[in-house]
């Protein structure tokens, strides 16, 4: 669900690029700083990549290759010359690169009309405050810290692409009808600040600013130098709940949050002083009635010529729903992670409860048989007979102490309600989104449309089924690519002659020895090196107190495959 | 199980723990009190011995590598072992212990237990079992005396328990009554009953019906 929102987005951007398209017959301005607009015809949007570090190369190739044509160079200079040759939509680069390092090769870049307003992401191990600074103030559009998310590369790639595309769109469009993009651009500011244009001249720049605004499904904002608004459309109208009138009286500031008021200012001077040719951000606006507005904004400077002020350009994506479900992700998340240290605990518990009344139950046994056998001798001290019984009983006070701290960690009884199958995958599937992204991982889900309900309780049943997944995650981190694949199965079976759902977690895994079999759902039993041993154990007790079971079994070719079963219906007390 | 001459005073307990000191020292408990005791690590170990057949009771540790003690409590009929069950826990799962009390377990304990509540237990169990035993016993006796019969005698002997007179049965087989009350003769002999009553009430046993 969350793909999708996230796709309408990209949809509606190359919908709004797509109606903006320049008929072949007519003519593209090619003056020199302009070049990088040229990869209008490309439909796939083109990446250099500069990092010297192979391994990386690869892994952000792959991230990116089923949306981005990508090109990867090993150092600055090699990706300073791709980029002067074929100006690409983004470049992606490291810091530290022999040759030439990224901020050397963002300074070049920057330095050069033909390639300055390519965006560029940094990469860098160096986690520092100040390095990331030192990147941003160099240019950079973003800045991001190894080790980051597949999920934040992709999504700040994502942004960046569609904004220059966006962008690129409007002035290729500004560009269309007039060799000099500058007058047109006065044309335009003209237009919306004097008036004092031909009502021709005033006409055709209209049409053709409209043509791209009006039919966004972004935000799009023209601002002055000053930060006041000059014109919006009547996306951004909605969104902000101001008319178009409204909209001639207010400004930046009036629309940002007090906190980021500073930031706002700072980047429009970077903006207007050359520093930064365009921004990017995940930002939060205030409506007219003073609620908030998520989105990814992004800012660029159309600039000025013949006397006029250069003005900015804002176009903003409203991503409230989208942060709405990551929050009511975020929530579940949360939810499922007291639930599991509270099982933990009481699991923890038990497990100690058990170890320790082996040897308490040994003590008293041995107690007692001494006790027996001096009963019938003769000559045996008093004080002897006395010292078992004590032993005897404080035995029997641990074992009391033990059963008092097990039944404060006792887990609290579960609250069962009838749930499809399916929906717990769905749910487990969305928890594990990020780790099955991150780690390239394959879903199939091949659960039965026609199963019978089950009578769980649906916040433990997260825990054991994101438990069998993460498991089975992990389990193939070491595999290659392709056979990285986890199916979930689930089909009609019987429990004791009544009617059941029996499902299947499999992965293409490492798999376990025969003999490992028995000791993966003991506790503190684990192959992983952050594990604790304890997560199988946990979810064995809760399929068993569902009056279900849970085991193991190897695949016949590899990997392993986790079985539950659970009676169907409402029984199951 | 191997065929031994059964000594009325003759009986064994069986311990199956995997927790090394434990066991010893329910072993060493269990033998204080003048019972004989074989353990085991695990169910699959027990599986394999043999054991005297003679009264016993096992002593049965819920949790065991491999086949659990519910497990092996529900496999033992399969194989023909019928045999009084007392499980011991150091989890104290009560779920666990109503589904072992259910499947007709004797006793379920948690350690640490008292250790006059194992042995009361035990007795318990064994006297059970011996009582088994000897209803076991005579069935099977019963049974080979009525394996000597002929399959006419068979046919007379249904119809006597049923409480035909000899005429009736004379006619209903038709036969002579003299050579009713020659089969008569002989079944009550084979059958070692001292009165009709008694031959019916083995009939009962033997689920004999016309």
């Amino acid at each position: 669900m969350f793909s999708r929102s996230e796709s309408v987005g990209i949809h509606s951007v190359h919908e709004g690029v797509a109606k903006a398209a320049v008929p072949p017959s007519q003519r593209i301005v090619e003056s020199d700083d302009r070049r990088a607009l040229r990869p209008a015809a490309r439909s796939t949007p083109r990446i250099l990549l500069a990092d010297d570090n192979a391994d990386m190369r690869q892994y952000v190739q792959r991230l990116l290759t089923s949306g981005y044509e990508v090109e990867p160079v090993g150092d600055g200079e090699a990706a300073l010359a791709a980029a002067r040759e074929n100006p690409p939509d983004l470049v992606l680069t490291g810091v530290m690169m022999p040759h030439l390092d990224g901020f050397g090769l963002l300074r070049a870049l920057r330095s050069d009309p033909r390639t300055r307003s390519i965006p560029v992401i940094m990469l860098s191990a160096r986690a520092g405050e100040e390095t990331q600074v030192e990147g941003l103030e160099a240019g950079a559009d973003e800045y991001l810290i190894k080790p980051f998310s597949a999920r934040e590369l992709l999504a700040r790639v994502q942004n960046l692409v569609i904004l220059k595309r966006a962008r690129d769109a409007l002035q290729r469009e500004l560009a269309t009808h007039n060799e000099d993009l500058s007058q047109l651009t006065q044309e335009l500011i003209a237009s919306r600040q004097t008036l004092q244009q031909s009502a021709e001249a005033q006409g055709r720049s209209e049409r053709r600013w409209r043509a791209v605004y009006e039919n966004s499904a972004v935000g799009i904002g023209l601002i002055d130098i000053d930060g006041n608004f000059l014109a919006a459309n009547p996306v951004l109208q909605r969104m902000l709940g101001y008319t178009e009138e409204e909209f001639q009286n207010i400004s930046l500031l009036q629309i940002t949050p007090k906190e980021d008021s500073e930031t706002t200012r700072s980047r429009v001077v970077q903006l207007l002083t050359g520093r930064l040719s365009e921004y990017h951000i995940e930002q939060r606006y205030l409506r007219r009635d003073r609620s908030i507005v998520w989105a990814n904004a992004s800012m660029s400077v159309i600039p000025g010529g013949n006397g006029e002020e250069p003005m900015l350009v804002k176009v903003i994506e409203d991503i409230t729903e989208r942060k709405r479900v990551e929050d009511r992700l975020l929530n579940a998340k949360a939810e499922l992670a007291h639930a599991t240290r509270m099982t933990m605990i009481g699991e923890l518990a038990a497990s100690i409860a058990h170890e320790i009344n082996q040897p308490l139950g040994a003590i008293v046994n041995n107690g007692d048989v001494c006790l027996r056998l001096a009963a019938g001798a003769i000559g045996i001290h008093y004080e002897i007979r006395e010292a078992l019984s004590d032993m005897v009983n404080d035995a029997n006070r641990a074992s009391a102490i033990v059963a008092t701290v097990r039944a404060l960690a006792k887990r609290s009884t579960p609250t069962k309600t009838l749930l499809h199958f399916n929906d717990l995958v769905t749910d487990v599937l969305a928890l594990a989104r990020r780790e099955l992204a991150e780690r390239q991982i394959k879903v199939r889900n091949r659960v039965a449309e026609d199963l019978p309900r089950i009578f769980v309780d649906r916040v433990q049943f997260h825990q054991v089924l994101l438990n069998l997944v993460i498991n089975a995650i992990d389990a193939m981190s070491t595999v290659e690519e392709k056979s990285r694949i986890l199916t979930i199965w689930g089909k009609r079976d019987k429990l004791k002659g009544k009617p059941a759902v029996l499902v299947g977690v499999q992965d293409f895994g490492k798999g376990f020895a025969a003999d490992e079999v028995d000791l993966l759902f003991e506790p503190f039993y684990t192959t992983k090196s952050h594990g604790m041993g304890m997560g199988l154990r946990i979810s064995r007790s809760i399929v068993e107190a569902h009056c279900g079971r849970l085991w193991a079994q190897p695949n016949a070719n590899r990997g392993a495959t986790f079985l539950c079963v659970l009676p169907a219906g409402a029984e199951g007390d | 199980m191997i065929e031994r001459d059964v000594d009325e005073t003759d009986s064994i307990v069986i311990v199956i723990d995997d927790d090394l000191s434990f066991r010893r020292s329910t072993e060493r408990l269990i033998r204080s009190v003048g019972y004989s005791v074989q353990s085991f690590g695990t169910a699959a170990e027990f599986l394999r011995s043999r054991i005297p057949d003679v009264p016993a009771c096992v002593v049965l540790d819920v949790r065991l590598p491999g086949l659990s003690g519910l497990d092996l409590q529900e496999a033992l009929p399969k194989v023909g072992i019928k045999v009084p069950i007392i499980f011991i826990t150091a989890h104290g799962d009560i779920p666990m212990s109503v589904q072992a009390m259910k499947a007709g377990a004797v006793e379920f304990l948690t350690k640490p237990f008292r250790s006059q509540d194992l042995l009361d237990a035990i007795e318990l169990a064994i006297a059970g079992d011996r009582e088994t035993r000897k209803v076991r016993a005579r069935l099977a006796g019963l049974r080979a005396r009525y394996q000597l019969l002929t399959a006419r005698e068979r046919e007379v002997m249904a119809c006597v328990v049923s409480g035909l007179l000899n005429k009736q049965i004379a006619g209903e087989l038709s036969t002579a009554e003299k050579t009713v009350k020659f089969h008569r003769g002989h079944i009550m002999r084979k059958m070692r009953a001292r009165s009709l009553a008694a031959l019916v009430r083995m009939a009962e046993h033997l689920g004999i019906e016309r």
